[in-house]
């Protein structure tokens, strides 16, 4: 059971640092909405749209953090596998 | 006769002269009109813009030092990349978007006016309102004056007509217009950085 437990949590580690890498290592708070640059060629003012797009913030690192961290702690409830062969 | 010439071409050149300034409206059919603001705060750098941009601007080529006019911008239209974030944003708290329905930016005049080609720069002075309270502001300002370019702007079925592009930016301090003053300045600075890049059109 200790070793499930802290499989899971070096699993939950690794989601945690894989969707906050993809969602572009921003260290910032999650965003529900992305800018789009446009740009008018007569005028050439740069401006920008919004569009729904979700991206992880800092927060998924420090969430996938947190939870493997609780699994981690709880694998020291029970006891390590400590079963050996008899001796023949 | 010999005096109808030289009195038409007096007459011309008075006149043209003292012609009207030209009206520019802000409103953009295109939508690219943008008002963009950026708060630094030690823990978070927020950071957005606005496109309810509407108002009109009087801008005489020949004489742009006399240029006045009002842009106002539709509160409501504030956008950050955070929907939790825009609703505090335009809430009660902090921009009250349902009492303080627009910020207007009033040009009075402008000054140290050069003119190169049909680029203005300049140093506007007007007066900015923001939640009701209205402050003096002065700001370096660039104007571009496109003479005919609207139908290009608009397409073959638009009408003839000139743009008049401004640019400036800015800064202004939330705490001298209430807005949540004095609060979580370690998130939300207090120094709003503004930048506006607008064109007015003109139909001829």
């Amino acid at each position: 059971m200790r070793f499930i437990l802290r499989k899971i949590a070096a699993l939950l580690l690794m989601s945690g640092i894989l969707v906050w890498l993809i969602g572009g290592a921003r260290l910032r708070f999650p965003t529900d909405q992305e800018q789009i640059a446009t740009f008018d060629p007569i005028t050439e003012i740069e401006s920008s749209d919004w569009h729904p797009k979700f991206l992880p913030g800092v927060e998924s690192l420090a969430f996938g953090g947190i939870l493997a961290g609780s699994f981690f702690l709880l694998s020291f409830l029970f006891r390590a596998n400590t079963h050996q062969e008899p001796i023949q | 006769m010999k005096f109808i010439l030289p009195l038409a071409i007096f007459a011309s050149t008075a006149l043209g002269s003292s012609a009207a300034p030209l009206s520019f409206d802000f409103t953009d059919p295109k939508g690219v009109n943008t008002i963009n603001f950026n708060m630094d705060a030690p823990l978070e750098s927020i950071n957005g813009n606005a496109k309810g941009v509407t108002g009109r601007v009087q801008f005489d080529p020949s004489f742009p030092a006399n240029t006045t006019g009002i842009i106002e911008l539709d509160t409501a239209s504030l956008q950050v990349a955070n929907s939790t974030m825009r609703d505090h944003m335009i809430g009660e708290k902090w921009m009250d978007v349902k009492n303080h329905p627009d910020i207007r930016f009033t040009v009075a005049n402008l000054n140290n006016v050069e003119v190169a080609g049909n680029v203005t720069t300049a140093e506007v002075v007007g007066e900015i309102t923001i939640k009701g309270v209205t402050r003096q502001i002065t700001a370096d300002a660039t104007l571009t004056y496109l003479k005919g370019k609207l139908k290009a702007r608009m397409g073959p079925r638009g009408p003839d007509g000139d743009l008049l592009v401004i640019r400036t930016k800015f800064v202004v301090n939330r705490s001298d217009f209430g807005i949540n003053a004095g609060q979580n300045t370690d998130k939300v600075a207090d120094d709003i950085e503004i930048s506006l890049s607008i064109a007015g059109q003109s139909a001829y």
